[in-house]
């Protein structure tokens, strides 16, 4: 017996969507680790507010906003896969490509800033919570815009069948990266 | 969800999210820090839960797919709580 990513499994649900599931769960341990780690490192030590002080919270907040609107134009790209329209899932696509590339260029802008001002990785340990929690997160976020190239791609070229079940899964993931900074943007430039 | 034509008003929690950012924002810098504190990160985590429940179809999907959320999550709690001593002991 074939089985695909949309075989029912003995849960009732796809195998394509528990994987995607189960990914995130890890993912949550690796985020989690890093954000309890700082959580308690912070409360054990001081000064921590005057390094965040450093950080631009204005591009931060733009980025923040940049991001849940990609969220929002992942699921209606699902919403157009689901109801059949092509052209509407290509433009949203797009979009949630380049919401994901305006945030990587902005967050590259922000980063050369506080180098140069020479706030490195190695300036005391909140940067280098900072970037080690921030660049991990770039990272997942340049793999959703991967992902989701693929996807247009596919459209582009026919492959993408209507109810296409993998842009619901790229959806899953690109929407718990937003989560991620949900959480990350409160720690490092409210507190 | 693929193939569910159940479908909450995305635009409208994408308004939520936004109307929560600036709740955060606004009371990081009127209210005392440890009120702002703790409105900004129950702000973050009533947002997490709109994207979990409405972009991630939470809400339609199967109790299993729960425990796959539930489960890391209390992982982590455990981790806080396993590191805290660390640092009350230090002083």
């Amino acid at each position: 017996m074939n089985s695909t990513a949309e075989t029912i499994t003995a849960t009732g649900i796809p195998s394509g969507k528990i994987g995607v599931w189960w990914f995130l769960a890890s993912e949550i341990t690796v985020f989690g680790g890093f954000i309890a780690s700082y959580i308690v490192v912070r409360l054990g030590s001081s000064g921590w507010s005057e390094a965040a002080a450093h950080l631009n919270f204005s591009l931060a907040l733009v980025n923040t906003f940049v991001l849940l609107t990609s969220s929002l134009t992942m699921v209606l790209a699902f919403a157009a896969v689901e109801g059949g329209n092509r052209k509407r899932l290509r433009t949203y696509l797009w979009l949630t490509i380049l919401l994901g590339l305006t945030f990587l260029a902005i967050k590259a802008f922000e980063y050369g800033g506080e180098i140069a001002a020479g706030f490195t990785p190695g300036a005391g340990i909140f940067w280098s919570f900072y970037y080690g929690m921030t660049g991990l997160h770039a990272l997942h976020v340049l793999g959703g815009v991967v992902v989701n190239l693929i996807l247009l791609f596919a459209t582009l070229r026919g492959l993408l069948k209507p109810n296409e079940h993998r842009v619901e899964l790229a959806g899953l993931y690109w929407h718990f990266v937003d989560i991620v900074w949900i959480f990350l943007f409160p720690l490092l430039y409210l507190t | 969800m693929a193939g569910d034509t159940r479908r909450p008003n995305y635009l409208l929690v994408w308004v939520w999210l936004v109307g929560l950012l600036i709740v955060s924002i606004v009371s990081s810098f009127v209210l005392p820090k440890s009120a702002a504190l703790f409105l900004i990160f129950l702000v973050a985590l009533i947002k997490a839960i709109l994207v979990l429940l409405n972009y991630m179809h939470l809400k339609f999907e199967k109790p299993v797919l729960y425990a796959l959320v539930i489960v890391p999550l209390v992982i982590v709690i455990v981790l806080i709580f396993a590191l805290f001593p660390d640092f009350v002991f230090r002083g």
